[in-house]
């Protein structure tokens, strides 16, 4: 297979994970197709999710001006969250934290090297952002798919010091520019639909298998924008040319998919 | 400060309806004498016809007795910096690989404190930023002499301009990404969850 259409976990980790060895990987994975093709519905998701996430810690840096609070505070929201109470981040708070009890020599106490450390990844955040959003259309070889409801404006930092990431979802008064096409095709739509397990207990999955139930029975009714969102991973597979594959981190939900209809994923 | 009148080059033609030359703004903590009164360009034009060079920075913000601030602290550390640097160069172009680290190690050392001079904007910190986590990533290995100059210029650049937006700033961040450095902290890469990690 020659091309690689690349889905939203890799291109986060092309674009908001540098120096890690996912994007090593990633940028390796890229290197053995000829092409690889970018569709604007991965750039969509990845600024409603991934840079949306590494806004919200910047804003918290922003607000309480402490990294280890930022630090204690996004890694205790909720179990389900996608922020890691990994072995990196609990080091880094444990350092900022320890800072609190060994009073420096230097003279400045605990409270300005914590601000100053809120300052360094508040800084480095929204240069990586910033900077990550201007290289989203050159990662890949092409960027394809435009979609004609949903409009790309760059993340800004607002006079409140906050990140501005509007519009993160298309235009409401409209059906989805992808409607007519999902619609035009109901026999892949139903094998997409079987490819989902009717008994999972995921909400995602649910939400999927109820908008894609939608467009089969009742096609005149409009596909919003909250459904096109739902559709997520299966809009990957039905939108990936023949002649490409679906590049993704997440095979496991993305190869049950564009195998049900006719098409390969694969790891980086 | 003295109440010296900044002239801009002369323009060719004088059919311009005259316009306001000068704001008078002034930075906190740099005025030592009266804002300058606002004055029409024709009137300038009257008092001095001949182009004038470049105002250097240090002549824009003399080190008064009493002022310390911020801005005058970072233009001392830039100065010292950008002499470092210069040093450095010279060694690396005399191939002498050890006193340029030697100088690019003193340049390091000066990063934290012209971090603490961060209220300068945050076009001056995310550059002092960027160049403080560039050395962390590089595990103390020396700098090219590709990546020395494009340091040493960026630094020149920003005492020229150490006031810049912090979009301005993203340029010159930019420009050291493109000579493999790498200027973001790895931790950043761990903040979120990947499917694959399940």
């Amino acid at each position: 297979m020659s091309k690689a259409y690349v889905e939203t976990t890799v291109l986060t980790n092309l674009l908001l994970k540098p120096g890690s060895s996912k994007h090593a990987k990633a940028q390796a994975a890229l290197g053995r197709y000829e092409s690889s093709l970018l569709p604007v519905y991965a750039i969509k998701e990845w600024k409603a999710g991934p840079l949306d996430h590494y806004a919200y810690v910047h804003d918290k840096l922003a607000v309480t001006r402490s990294l280890a609070d930022t630090i204690g505070a996004i890694t205790a929201i909720h179990p389900l969250s996608p922020y890691r109470k990994n072995t990196s981040l609990e080091a880094l708070e444990a350092a900022a934290r320890l800072d609190a009890t060994a009073e420096p020599e230097t003279g400045r106490d605990y409270r300005s090297r914590d601000e100053e450390n809120a300052d360094r990844y508040r800084l480095a955040l929204a240069s990586l952002i910033v900077r990550s959003w201007r290289k989203r259309r050159k990662i890949a070889k092409e960027t394809i798919q435009d979609l004609e409801c949903y409009t790309e404006a760059e993340p800004k930092i607002g006079k409140d010091g906050l990140f501005d990431l509007k519009p993160q979802k298309c235009e409401r008064d409209r059906e989805c520019c992808l409607a007519e096409a999902l619609k035009a095709q109901p026999r892949l739509l139903e094998a997409l639909r079987k490819a989902i397990p009717e008994t999972s207990a995921r909400e995602e999955d649910r939400k999927r298998r109820r908008v894609l139930k939608q467009l089969i029975n009742t096609p005149k009714k409009p596909l919003d924008r909250d459904q096109c969102r739902a559709l997520g991973d299966a809009i990957f597979a039905f939108f990936c040319p023949a002649d490409a594959v679906v590049l993704t981190t997440n095979i496991k939900d993305h190869k049950p998919l564009a195998e049900a209809i006719g098409k390969s994923a694969e790891a980086p | 400060m003295s109440d010296t009148v900044i002239e801009f080059p002369k323009e060719p033609s004088s059919r311009h309806t005259p316009v306001l030359q000068d704001t008078g703004f002034r930075l906190p903590g740099t005025q030592s004498g009266p804002a300058p009164t606002a004055r029409k360009r024709a009137e300038v034009r009257r008092q001095s016809g001949q182009a004038v060079a470049p105002i250097e920075i240090d002549h824009l913000y003399p080190a008064a007795d009493a002022a310390r601030s911020d801005v005058l602290r970072a233009l001392q550390l830039l100065a010292d910096a950008i002499s470092v640097l210069d040093q450095g160069r010279a060694a690396a172009r005399n191939n002498d690989p050890i006193a340029a680290d030697r100088f690019v190690l003193r340049f390091q050392l000066m990063l934290p404190g012209l971090f603490t001079c961060r209220k300068l904007g945050d076009g001056f910190a995310v550059i002092v930023n960027s160049l403080h986590f560039a050395f962390i990533n590089q595990h103390g290995n020396p700098l090219t002499l590709d990546q020395l100059t494009t340091v040493w210029r960026i630094v020149r650049e920003l005492r020229t301009r150490p006031f810049l937006s912090f979009d301005q700033a993203l340029e010159y961040v930019t420009e050291i990404e493109s000579h493999q450095l790498h200027i973001d902290p790895t931790i950043l890469s761990d903040l979120l969850a990947d499917p694959s990690d399940e």
